[in-house]
């Protein structure tokens, strides 16, 4: 089939038929030559404007405890397995420090706000911790509390969804056939388990990607089949950026090309979800970051990161004014 | 002096990382303790405390 036959056929059962794209219909989008890769962009877009409307929902996220991890996410510099990494070990935050944060986010015009801490999975006094946190951040702000503690038991997550988190964010990451060459210390089936507890208990499921550690384009196809299965309201796309004393130290970025088409990929495979700019973004694509924004992007994460930082969050404010997009809460359950 | 994104004494800047809150000390070249927030970070030596301004120590802007 032709590239325009092949997004011709996308557009149709997206946009007339409302089915999904089958996985051979994926793959053959993605090997599209670069020449089209604007053309199904566009088309990206619009299934983004055609199913979950105009409005870009705004993040700002913190770390809340950092470094330390026992696990080792070779992508991580908070793992204590990778001696080499600077990323040095740092308490948890009190609550004043996290409120002053959530006050940073609530300045920026966003309307989520997400705790975040370097754990395996929390203990019971760590659930409370962050409970009370967002019960506070929720008083004082207004903004929409999620968390991203790790690996959850069933009684803790269906603590969180009574204390008042409303989104939780626990990555698959990568593929299940690709997990075991960047994570040891647990499996994607663990990390799966939690997406569907996290659902089950009635929060939003956040369940995001980091592309660029190596996988193929089919074991990408591969990720997006396995998140339609856990069935997320929010799907961050985060692109490598390489920490140095890390096993993927050494890597190149994702060519912003690239990045682009993955992107128009995710949206055109999860049409309806809450598709969020997330880490690597300025790395990898650097002058083509509004050109995600029409290429089926409805949400960015604002500010700096969990330890690096981001760009000037007035150039993301600047830049959504630009485009003459909306700022406003995106939400599966509100 | 030590480079406080790449920790090198020799280099002059040219690790080239963007977007990077710095990472050792450039006095003593240990790594700090940093702390990144929404719209901002706050890093200290052990010993010698938050290191003086980017724009005073070697490595990139």
């Amino acid at each position: 089939m032709t590239p325009r036959a092949l997004l011709d056929s996308a557009r149709r059962a997206l946009l007339d038929e409302r089915r999904e794209l089958a996985a051979d219909e994926l793959r053959s989008l993605a090997g599209i030559s670069d020449e089209h890769v604007p053309s199904l962009a566009a088309l990206a877009h619009e299934v983004r404007l055609e199913r979950c409307g105009p409005t870009v929902e705004v993040e700002g996220i913190l770390s809340a405890k950092t470094g330390g991890c026992p696990e080792d996410c070779h992508f991580c510099s908070q793992s204590s397995k990778f001696e080499r990494s600077p990323v040095r070990p740092t308490g948890y935050l009190d609550l004043n420090e996290v409120l002053a944060a959530a006050r940073e986010t609530q300045r920026l015009g966003a309307s989520e706000f997400c705790i975040v801490m370097a754990l395996r999975g929390p203990d019971d006094r760590t659930i409370e911790r962050v409970i009370e946190a967002a019960q506070a951040v929720k008083a004082e702000t207004g903004l929409n509390v999620a968390a991203s503690l790790g690996i959850l038991t069933r009684p803790q997550a269906e603590r969180l969804a009574e204390g008042g988190v409303h989104r939780y964010n626990h990555n698959l990451e990568t593929a299940r056939s690709f997990f075991p060459q960047v994570v040891t210390t647990h499996s994607w089936e663990e990390r799966f388990e939690t997406c569907r507890m996290v659902r089950d208990v009635g929060m939003e499921l956040c369940c995001g990607a980091l592309l660029g550690m190596g996988e193929t384009d089919d074991q990408r196809v591969e990720l997006l089949e396995q998140l339609r299965e856990v069935d997320p309201a929010e799907v961050p796309v985060n692109f490598l950026n390489p920490r140095p004393g890390t096993p993927l130290g050494d890597r190149s970025l994702v060519a912003p090309l690239s990045a682009i088409r993955w992107i128009a990929l995710f949206r055109l495979a999860l049409p309806e979800v809450i598709l969020r700019y997330a880490g690597g973004r300025e790395v990898t694509l650097g002058e083509l970051q509004a050109l995600g924004m029409t290429a089926g992007i409805n949400a960015l994460i604002v500010g700096n990161y969990l330890t690096t930082l981001g760009r000037e969050p007035q150039q993301d404010l600047a830049m959504l004014r630009d485009l003459r997009m909306p700022i406003g809460a995106l939400s599966k359950v509100l | 002096m030590f480079c406080a994104y790449c920790g090198r004494e020799a280099c002059r800047g040219e690790c080239g990382r963007e977007l990077e809150p710095p990472r050792y000390c450039p006095t003593c070249g240990r790594t700090l303790e940093v702390q990144v927030s929404p719209t901002g970070y706050r890093a200290a030596c052990r010993r010698h405390g938050a290191p003086r301004p980017p724009e005073e120590h070697p490595g990139p802007r």
